[in-house]
């Protein structure tokens, strides 16, 4: 009798026991369904909507240490940038460059802002300010999060031998031949300013190079870049413009530019080098009449240790401006860290040297966390 | 010069009109291929993880206008790094 009464609670638990595993696997199959239902929901908000909006970009922090200097915290930048999509139809892209000076002022710049109408799978038309198409650096590779050193190559920043941006209207967009890639970027724009030299009044000092809004421009620049990409990963491009400048009050002067660029990236290995030249031509009723000539060119070489995450870099570039007492040459050697694909620390030491102008020649310690979010 | 811009603006209607491709979904074959050969010549490649989908459609056509892919290539892309990303 005893033995029937252990088997009889046995069986009972057993049965509550299979029982409750099928209420645990009808459960288990209900939350299933319920985070398919989730997902999918979640799916449907993000992309049933016409209009997406969304906030990236990247922000920066540096330190200097010069010669003959105390050295310092040199840099804080923030750059967010606007992005709002229409459909598959149109997308508005801003960008802002806030930067805190050592004057305790914060200086807000619009770095780039343009609506790109998608035509077609080979077409992009590109209205407002946009980036330099002319060259690579400054329309891919300037972010402080994806250059690979501290500074920017000398000539290829502010008031350098390479334009920076464009006001106006461009067509651009990939181009296959065959199983060769290729793209190209047709733009005109509003004609860069030109400014006379600090030191005297007969010289251009620079071409400020960061494209104009105008109602009554000097002159247009219409320009194209042609790019090939003979293996993967590897684009090789060449760029021109032409169009009319003037200074204030003045006839327009010719103004040319002509940019070649490489980019080749290897297993862990990164190839950049770019050649820019701006000119400006002769004007004989001018102050400044002479023809004026701004080159500058760099190569870098960097390789990332995947499993250390370090990416030491070197990069050699010159400057050659209008007046030939500013030439100069440099030599970067830098180390990277990566703490994620868009979070970078810099470390690197720049051998600059400009015997005619001490106020470039020093040689400098730098540092930077970037990062691009 | 401001008719050479009236003339390139049309010409780019023009032929947006009557080239215009139907807009379908994604190859994520070939979209791997576009990703490995093209991301990393700029920048560090990140991971599907990394953004959200809503940020991955806006930055792939972001992309495709820095980067100038074609609309194929930008839509393959995509369709692999949100394959990636289940």
């Amino acid at each position: 009798m005893k033995r029937l009464k252990v088997q009889g609670v046995l069986l009972f638990s057993l049965a509550t026991v299979l029982a409750a595993q099928d209420d645990i696997a009808q459960m288990r199959g209900e939350i299933a369904s319920l985070k398919t239902s989730v997902a999918e929901l979640q799916r449907a908000r993000e992309t049933n909507a016409d209009g997406i909006f969304t906030l990236s970009g990247y922000a920066a922090a540096g330190y200097a240490y010069a010669e003959h200097t105390n050295g310092g915290f040199d840099l804080v930048q923030f750059s967010p940038i606007f992005q709002y999509a229409y459909r598959d139809l149109v997308l508005f892209t801003g960008e802002l460059e806030t930067k805190m000076n050592d004057d305790l002022e914060t200086s807000v710049e619009l770095e780039y802002a343009s609506a790109s109408i998608f035509l077609n799978d080979y077409m992009v038309l590109v209205a407002g300010k946009f980036l330099s198409p002319l060259g690579e650096f400054r329309q891919n590779l300037h972010p402080s999060w994806i250059n690979k050193l501290p500074t920017e190559p000398i000539g290829f920043g502010e008031d350098g031998a390479a334009p920076i941006s464009f006001t106006g209207l461009g067509l651009r967009g990939g181009l296959p031949l065959g199983a060769l890639r290729s793209n190209y970027t047709l733009f005109v724009a509003n004609a860069p300013v030109l400014e006379l030299s600090d030191e005297n009044n007969t010289s251009i000092g620079a071409i400020a190079a960061e494209g104009p809004t105008a109602s009554d421009t000097a002159g247009y620049t219409v320009g194209a870049r042609y790019a090939v990409d003979p293996l993967p990963n590897c684009e090789i491009g060449v760029s021109g413009a032409y169009g009319r400048a003037a200074l204030e009050g003045e006839s327009k002067r010719d103004y040319t530019v002509f940019d070649a660029d490489l980019s080749w990236h290897y297993e862990g290995a990164d190839l950049k080098a770019e050649y820019s030249q701006q000119k400006v031509g002769k004007l004989d009723s001018s102050i400044a009449p002479d023809a004026f000539t701004w080159k500058a060119w760099y190569a870098q070489l960097a390789y990332q240790f995947d499993a250390l995450s370090l990416e030491p870099v070197v990069r050699y570039g010159a400057f050659r401006p209008a007046d030939s007492d500013l030439d100069r040459d440099q030599v970067s050697v830098g180390l990277n860290y990566l703490f994620a694909p868009g979070v970078i620390a810099k470390v690197a030491f720049e051998l600059n040297n400009a015997d005619k102008a001490p106020e470039y020649d020093d040689n400098r310690l730098l540092a930077q966390f970037a990062f691009g979010f | 010069m401001n008719r050479f811009v009236l003339l390139i603006c049309t010409k780019a209607m023009v032929a947006g009109a009557l080239f215009a491709a139907p807009a379908g979904e994604g190859d994520p074959v070939n979209g791997a291929k576009v990703w490995a050969d093209t991301c990393v010549r700029c920048h560090n490649v990140r991971p599907p993880s990394n953004l959200s989908e809503r940020a991955w459609r806006i930055s792939m056509q972001h992309m495709r206008v820095r980067a100038n892919l074609t609309g194929k290539e930008a839509r393959d892309t995509l369709a692999f790094i949100l394959e990636s990303k289940e």
